[in-house]
């Protein structure tokens, strides 16, 4: 949704208009690849301003179970680092906020609109206590867990969220009250009059770190995701798995069984001309291999079995992770599962040709189906640019300037880009990336100022 | 030991698959296919094969004619590579390949093709113009109105002479097939003659006659257009031949049969040609996307034979001499033409795709009966 259509749905009252402030850097993503990036320009002596559109920085890797091949533990290496840039004396946070509109005036001087979009919180009050979110009688599905538990209507995104304050939920929101009369400070922090602001920055640089969507899994018919309750995305695994897990326990949808007998299927929505996006994610094949061993740490009687077009193991250490997946006796079958149906008790068939034994067509009965979705590109970026155009490739990536030489300067001089709004890639390309934007940044900025 | 070959999928993409090599070998076309089964699996397989350039390997497969051209495996493939658009090139590939001395090569290039059906027509006309009876009494005119000019004679023994030189041909091409698809069965399966007649019954009714295959698409219109083609064609030439005994043998069958006839089957097949020719016009469905020229001729030269027919028994009713003679002559090229060339055209299907399931099914069945003789029929596993 864009911020207009956000703003005109929702808020009827005036924006609030704030006075000009000035950074060296401005990084669109909270991600870890910004977030990285903005604590290496902050450590270098740089200003830097982070916008996060969610309630919490984080981005993507604080959802996660564990990182391959390491099996490190994902929010034990990400939330230290959102305290981190949270705290940080040289950077400064905009979160549940959008970028609007960049101007470029010069080398070195970008104009930016940035809205924040009102949490009904007031934030320098809040003392993210949950006693709102105890007394609020609306529960709706939770984006944290791909809605598989649930979240009240006034809610701390998740128990590491940075920072930790509530926000209101207006879509579903009552207007009760209740969570006003709850809140312990004095005034209560529930604040309705809030409005969105518009924040007017002046940078030097900008770094785009707005990563990716996820396929939506649904768009792949043959598959009956959402139709299907027992058909999930590997993201509703990873947090079945991770130590913040919503139930303790992995349960399939349907009937709350324990499944014994788990489907993986490779590149849904990856490799895929009939749903425009004919690139490998890269990172499907670690972390539906990830998962498998987890599962068998998780339910040592489960039978786990992979369908994969080709397995991709090419990063360091991953052939070896992928043998040991082999060794622990996870299934891997050579196949795109071609179409699934469902039985009565909710058990799934899935139909596929076993091509590394003769080319057999087969059947296979799974209680459980995981979709290992793909990752597409966050588009919207594009359109903030006022005046000039931000390269895009054809499926919608970020175009580096040189794929080689210089993998992080987009087309627009000063702008640079890093993590997965470039291209599908995992945890510590992406850190690289942040790290490796955060320099040409810093070199640009010595350049256009005269530092040398 | 196979000898890769690359130039034998250029070759096949000149027919119709221009973009098979952008296959990655996944399995989804051969999963998704609702005729592919236990045994006889594909597309997948003949992607592979053609792409190696097995060429035995593709001639020999009895599942080129087991396919439909349903288009799911076309319309779900990830790579967009058209497998349904391979299968139907092979099929034109195959028919060249069966007929005697290969001439079918003819009609599936384009020059040589529009080459030879100009003088197979001329022909034709030349034919029916040199035998001609100018000289034709009113009263005869009146009485044998229209073939005053062109003797009925003629045509019956014209039509008999091109009967047997059609069905000459295609049994030679038959049995061109037939040692081609024994190639695929690892020992010649004998079986017992009973066995042979039985299957060979079972075909004509489920897979001639009925064409249960056919239904297993998702699109039961194409599946209704397919038959009004099939059992019109069928029908008019069951007319024809009432018409046939009825001048020759003196058996006497009215000809408001022939006419009744000749009626209902003229309308199935207008409709069945028209519903294809639609459908490849609109390009909606997979099947209709690429269409080679001798799709074209088949449903053309079919559609025409229909309505030259239906109009001739319009306007002789109606009392037009001069347009139902002239329509006679362009009936009588047409048919010409669709006869004659029917072992080494498209019509062609018609007699390879009961044979191939014949074959396929009697051989599976014995080699089910002596286990470990023949790989191709594999159990699934569950």
């Amino acid at each position: 949704m864009s911020v207009k259509s956000w703003y005109e749905r929702k808020y009827y009252g005036e924006i609030e208009d704030l006075p000009e402030e000035e950074y060296d850097v401005l990084v669109i993503g909270g991600g870890i690849a910004g977030i990285q990036a903005a604590l290496d320009l902050g450590d270098m002596g740089f200003k830097v301003v982070l916008v996060e559109k969610e309630p919490s920085i984080g981005g993507f890797m604080y959802k996660l179970s564990k990182t391959f091949p390491t099996m490190d533990c994902a929010s034990c290496i990400a939330t230290p680092r959102m305290a981190q840039v949270f705290h940080h004396p040289m950077i400064d946070l905009l979160i549940y906020s959008e970028v609007e509109e960049i101007e470029k005036k010069g080398e070195g001087d970008f104009r930016v609109k940035v809205l924040e979009k009102p949490r009904f919180v007031d934030s320098s009050r809040c003392t993210g206590c949950g006693q709102c979110e105890l007394a609020c009688p609306v529960i709706v599905p939770h984006e944290y867990d791909w809605g598989l538990a649930g979240r009240k209507a006034v809610y701390i995104p998740f128990d590491t969220a940075v920072p930790r304050i509530a926000v209101v939920d207006l879509d579903h929101c009552i207007y009760c009250g209740q969570c006003e009369r709850a809140c312990p400070t004095e005034p209560p922090s529930i604040d309705f009059t809030q409005v969105p602001k518009i924040h007017h920055l002046k940078v030097g640089a900008i770094i785009i770190a707005t990563g990716f969507h996820l396929f939506d899994a649904r768009l792949k018919e043959n598959y009956h995701f959402g139709e299907y309750p027992n058909v999930i995305h590997a993201m509703h695994m990873d947090r079945l798995l991770a130590p913040t897990r919503p139930y303790h326990a992995i349960l399939r949808p349907s009937d709350g069984k324990e499944p014994n007998n788990i489907a993986y299927i490779l590149c849904v929505g990856s490799r895929d001309k009939t749903v425009n996006n004919p690139n490998c994610s890269q990172i499907c094949c670690m972390y539906s291999i990830k998962q498998a061993q987890l599962i068998m740490g998780a339910l040592p009687l489960a039978d786990v079995t992979i369908y994969y077009i080709d397995i991709r193991a090419f990063g360091k250490a991953f052939e070896e992770f992928y043998q040991q997946a082999k060794d622990m006796g996870i299934m891997l079958v050579k196949g795109r599962v071609a179409k699934i149906e469902q039985k009565e008790n909710g058990d799934l068939i899935v139909w596929y040709e076993d091509i590394e034994n003769g080319g057999k067509l087969c059947k296979a009965e799974h209680d459980l189906v995981v979709l290992s979705v793909g990752l597409l590109p966050n588009k919207e970026i594009a359109n903030v640019f006022k005046g000039q155009k931000l390269e895009v490739d054809d499926v919608g990536w970020i175009k580096p300037v040189d794929e080689n030489a210089n993998p992080v300067e987009t087309s627009i001089r000063g702008v640079f880009a890093a993590g997965t709004a470039l291209g599908p890639k995992d945890i510590p390309d992406s850190v690289i990336e942040g790290g490796a934007a955060a320099m040409q940044c810093a070199a640009y900025l010595s350049e256009v100022r005269g530092r040398h | 030991m196979v000898r890769v070959d690359p130039s034998f999928v250029e070759r096949v993409k000149k027919l119709g698959a221009f973009d098979i090599t952008a296959c990655y070998n996944c399995g989804n076309c051969t999963a998704i296919c609702p005729l592919s089964s236990e045994g006889h699996e594909f597309p997948r397989k003949l992607i592979r094969y053609s792409i190696l350039g097995m060429e035995n390997k593709v001639i020999s497969a009895p599942e080129l004619w087991l396919c439909y051209y349903c288009g799911e495996c076309t319309d779900t493939c990830p790579r967009q590579a058209d497998p349904g658009g391979l299968m139907m090139a092979l099929r034109r590939y195959a028919i060249s390949k069966y007929s005697v001395g290969k001439i079918a090569r003819i009609f599936y290039d384009k020059v040589a093709a529009a080459f030879s059906w100009t003088i197979l027509s001329l022909i034709a006309l030349i034919g029916l113009v040199m035998f001609m009876n100018p000289n034709v009494s009113a009263s005869e005119m009146e009485q044998n109105f229209p073939f005053c000019f062109i003797g009925k004679e003629f045509i019956h023994d014209a039509g008999l002479v091109l009967g047997v030189i059609v069905v000459a041909l295609a049994l030679v091409n038959l049995y061109i097939m037939y040692r081609s698809i024994s190639l695929g069965y690892s020992r010649r399966a004998k079986g017992s003659v009973g066995l042979w007649v039985k299957n060979l019954v079972l075909t004509l009714i489920r897979e001639v006659a009925a064409q249960l295959k056919y239904t297993k698409c998702e699109n039961k219109l194409r599946y209704i257009g397919h038959m009004s083609l099939f059992w019109g064609f069928v029908g008019l030439f069951i007319a024809t031949i009432t018409g046939f005994l009825r001048d020759y043998y003196d058996i006497m069958i009215p000809p408001e049969v022939s006419l009744g006839l000749g009626v209902i089957f003229g309308i199935l097949l207008i409709y069945g040609s028209l519903y294809y020719m639609v459908g490849r016009f609109s390009k909606k469905e997979a099947y209709a996307k690429y269409s080679h020229h001798t799709d074209w001729v088949f449903l053309w030269l079919l559609f025409l034979t229909g309505i030259t027919g239906f109009l001739i028994t319009i306007f002789r009713f109606m009392g037009y001499p001069f347009l139902t003679y002239v329509l006679l002559l362009v009936h009588l090229v047409v048919v010409f033409d669709l006869l004659i060339t029917a072992p080494f055209t498209k019509f062609s299907h018609a007699i390879y795709r009961p044979l191939a399931i014949w074959l396929s099914d009697t051989m599976d069945q014995l080699a089910r009966e002596a286990p470990g003789e023949k790989e191709a029929v594999a159990e699934v596993s569950q």
